[in-house]
């Protein structure tokens, strides 16, 4: 169901006729800026042309599951290694099949290893986790992984399904009525519950699957993501570090074992760069921040 | 313990000058395979590595780990193998994996207190108050797909049409 409504999508975003997509973000937003778009008529075509939720509506969840993370824990403040994840991270989402999001990455301030994405185009990669990785291979395959969560809306059909909830939300920034703010903060409590519960195993494995793929598409060495599965399976299970990763995901073994069989369709691409060196000099930026 | 802080070390190391590419770590075979010349699987046999024998990592070149197996040293396919020590323990990866091959089942994941370090965890999302401030400092660091492009050609990426992949049949 999921995969027909995104392979609609993905035909939609490459129709000839929609190359205007970006002018359609463009307009939208110069619209409710200037308070001249109607905009319950524009939401209610981009249903009918995108499915239950429409881009502009993705974008307003996906604001308030961030608001969720980063009310969490903070992001780093270390601007080089900031943007360089972006650079990785949007050319890593360019092989997607929604290569128009407004993709936003981010380092979080934490020792404790582990990734998240958010409706929209929103993902984030610890600290903690990129301090253990040893190569940008490594970041892109984990990148990668984090933009299947995104382009199959594993979250968004989570939180929808999980809360029953009406994503409908009117986004005019004019005029948030109380209705409104009501229902941000039910989709607020709805990503609460769902980050620290963590999504369905069947989706960890789908974007291990295609991560690799997306990885070995962005020109990468594609063993990226399951060196990073061998290194979180060497790390002993009592560090705490891992104990909301572990809470959240299947274990690294098993999802090792379920890549493994597909390793021989990895190999034409396993010569391509692992870009080790620049990683590493980026890594050292980590230990200018106090 | 010790071995636990190596990784991140070695890694800071490793920036100060040309030190091996990747940190030393241990790992365990899997299921009976050979240790080979050169990371191909058509590359002559240096030796026989039985399964639960404990190899040293020297580095990754794709779906190959160079290792050290006593005195010899060659390359293993990284299906061969899981990080971690088999005996002796604590490790997640090996635990697990010949629970798994002799029970089919998964075991329970390793969930303990954190002392002493900057974490996260699930009480911290569940009790989170919402920091819409902290959402438009991402903009801050934003590329466009333009400055993504030029930063993939400086360093030789490639963009290559792959197909996705269909889930193996084959579970383990």
């Amino acid at each position: 169901m999921m995969t027909r409504l995104t392979a609609l999508l993905a035909a939609l975003l490459l129709l000839p006729a929609a190359t205007c997509q970006a002018g359609f973000f463009d307009k939208l937003k110069e619209g409710l800026e200037s308070g001249e778009l109607d905009l319950g008529q524009t939401i209610e075509q981009a249903k009918q042309a995108f499915g239950e939720v429409s881009p502009a509506q993705e974008q307003a969840v996906g604001e308030e599951a961030v608001a969720v993370l980063l009310g969490a824990v903070p992001l780093l403040g270390n601007d080089p290694l900031q943007r360089y994840v972006n650079r990785v991270g949007h050319w890593v989402a360019l092989h997607t099949e929604r290569q128009q999001l407004p993709w936003r990455f981010g380092v979080l301030d934490t020792d404790d290893v582990n990734a998240f994405a958010a409706p929209g185009g929103y993902i984030f990669i610890t600290r903690g986790l990129m301090l253990r990785m040893q190569s940008e291979a490594e970041l892109a395959g984990t990148l990668a992984h984090e933009t299947v969560h995104v382009v199959e809306k594993h979250y968004l059909d989570a939180v929808q399904k999980q809360a029953q909830m009406d994503l409908a939300v009117n986004v005019a920034g004019t005029q948030v009525a109380a209705e409104e703010r009501a229902k941000l903060e039910r989709i607020s409590s709805g990503f609460r519950e769902l980050y620290s519960r963590g999504l369905d195993k069947e989706d960890e494995f789908e974007a291990d699957r295609k991560g690799v793929v997306i990885a070995a598409r962005a020109g990468y060495d594609p063993y990226g993501l399951p060196a990073v599965l061998q290194t979180l399976a060497g790390m002993n299970p009592e560090d705490a570090a891992l104990a909301f990763l572990f809470k959240t995901h299947p274990p690294p073994s098993q999802r090792l074992g379920l890549l493994e069989p597909l390793f021989s369709r990895l190999d034409p691409y396993a010569r391509q760069p692992q870009l080790q060196q620049r990683f590493l000099r980026q890594m050292a930026q980590l230990k200018k921040t106090p | 313990m010790m071995r636990r802080l190596l990784p991140p070390l070695l890694a800071l190391l490793a920036l100060a000058g040309p030190l091996p590419a990747l940190a030393e770590q241990l790992a365990t075979v899997l299921l009976d395979t050979e240790l080979r010349a050169e990371p191909y699987s058509d590359a002559g046999v240096i030796a026989a590595l039985p399964a639960k024998a404990t190899l040293t990592i020297l580095q990754r070149q794709g779906g190959w780990y160079q290792a050290r197996h006593g005195t010899q040293s060659g390359w293993v396919r990284m299906s061969a193998i899981r990080m971690g020590e088999a005996s002796g323990g604590g490790s997640s990866g090996i635990s697990e994996t010949l629970q798994f091959l002799s029970s089919g089942r998964s075991g329970a994941s390793g969930v303990t207190v954190a002392t002493g370090i900057r974490g996260l965890d699930a009480a911290d999302v569940a009790n989170a108050t919402p920091n819409h401030q902290a959402v438009k400092t991402l903009e801050r660091f934003q590329v466009s797909a333009a400055q993504a492009q030029k930063f993939a050609a400086n360093s030789r990426l490639q963009s290559k049409p792959v197909n996705y992949l269909e889930a193996s049949e084959e579970r383990p």
